[in-house]
């Protein structure tokens, strides 16, 4: 089916005097249908040069004030433009050291702290952390409650430093279920930072790949059902566009780092993951500093991507 | 005013594709436990099926017939229930 609307008024005159009545058509006034959407995805060699350019600037402002120089061993060129991590290890680090988890949450915040400060230096462009998956809800609710009061003293106490240096503040995941507080506190914060384009600091909260993908799903199912959108235009492009990161620049990360060890990505960005190299490390997260993610940098730095294709 | 052309597609081929979309849905629910409800297809659900296939649209208060046929010629039959035929 195919639809115009047309800017037509129909004119309702009185019937004349003739012996002949004229008929009446009613108006339907169906919204027009799109059949397709105007889908532009931005070219790989267009963002490497934004990122060549804004790199450059950044290394020539920020070089003299840098407390992190750039270390030898790495080659800017190579830097990946989006890190993510999955910040594990808290809660056994606590516990071979005797303390409580909340001890080992808090010295997370300060791992955090540092490795914000690093990829801020060092010329990365988007840094993605898992801070609370939507599987964390089976925690312990003295944890969970812990937890949520840790998210709201840390984003309190950071934000001016956030303002400062640069950084923007994006929070994605199901915000449905978190405390009201913190829902009012992350939407001041994104607010507040929405024009920082230094590093964009993307915190995982209450978030799963799995849940992502499917609100996308439904984002995109209402579009049909609307008649915005028609099911033979469904492609990548569209559903990539509803995924919550779309907030950013860079949305696929192109290095994932991991610690504590374990080997797996936990239901954290499943689409975006898609071609992103993975790194595991050993260390509990809050051991995990900066002689280790130099170490992650170089072994991404010595890898050969290949998108699908073979080897050159 | 809005003018819509239709087609073959979007006869009795858009009602099958949209009964199919119910029952696909239907099944799909059954396979995850769910109660098989030989009464699902109702009205509702193949009329947000057919939104979905893209072929729903208004019901028209008349339908004219021009030429000698005495024959509605595929005009989506889910539409013209209570449509004058002149």
């Amino acid at each position: 089916m195919f639809s115009l609307r047309l800017p037509i008024p129909l004119v309702k005159t009185p019937p004349s005097s003739s012996s002949y009545s004229p008929y009446y058509l009613c108006p339907f006034h169906d919204p027009c249908q799109t059949r397709g959407l105007i889908v532009s995805k931005r070219g790989s060699a267009t963002a490497k040069c934004h990122a060549d350019v804004t790199l450059r600037h950044d290394r020539v402002s920020f070089a003299g004030e840098s407390p992190d120089p750039f270390p030898a061993e790495l080659a800017a060129e190579m830097m990946p433009k989006h890190v993510a991590v999955i910040m594990d290890g808290n809660g056994r680090w606590a516990k071979v050291k005797g303390l409580p988890p909340s001890a080992g949450h808090q010295a997370g915040v300060q791992s955090l702290r540092r490795m914000v400060r690093l990829c801020s230096s060092w010329g990365i462009k988007v840094l993605t952390v898992f801070a609370f998956s939507t599987d964390n809800w089976v925690r312990p609710k003295l944890e969970f409650d812990f937890l949520m009061r840790l998210f709201e003293t840390t984003i309190n106490s950071e934000v001016q430093a956030f303002k400062r240096e640069g950084i923007q503040i994006s929070v994605i995941g199901d915000s449905s279920k978190l405390p009201e507080s913190l829902k009012r506190m992350i939407v001041s914060v994104e607010e507040d930072t929405k024009h920082n384009s230094r590093l964009q600091l993307i915190v995982a909260l209450s978030y799963s790949g799995k849940y992502d993908v499917v609100q996308a799903c439904k984002s995109v199912a209402k579009k049909v059902k609307d008649d915005h959108l028609h099911l033979d235009d469904i492609n990548e492009n569209i559903i990539e566009q509803e995924l919550e990161t779309n907030c950013t620049e860079f949305p696929y990360p192109d290095l994932l780092i991991r610690t504590s060890g374990e080997l797996r990505v936990s239901n954290f960005l499943l689409w975006q993951l898609a071609y992103t190299e993975l790194y595991f490390n050993q260390k509990l997260w809050p051991d995990f500093g900066k002689d280790e993610f130099v170490d992650a940098l170089s072994s991404f730095q010595q890898r050969k991507r290949r998108y699908g294709g073979r080897h050159a | 005013m809005t003018l819509k052309f239709l087609s073959h597609a979007d006869g009795r081929e858009a009602v099958a594709k949209a009964a199919n979309l119910v029952f696909v849905e239907n099944l799909k629910q059954h396979k995850l436990g769910g109660e098989l409800d030989l009464q699902i297809l109702l009205e509702p659900q193949l009329n947000e099926a057919l939104q979905i296939v893209g072929s729903k649209g208004p019901e028209p208060d008349l339908l004219l017939v021009y030429g000698p046929v005495r024959s509605h010629l595929g005009f989506p039959a889910w539409r013209h229930r209570y449509t004058e035929i002149m």
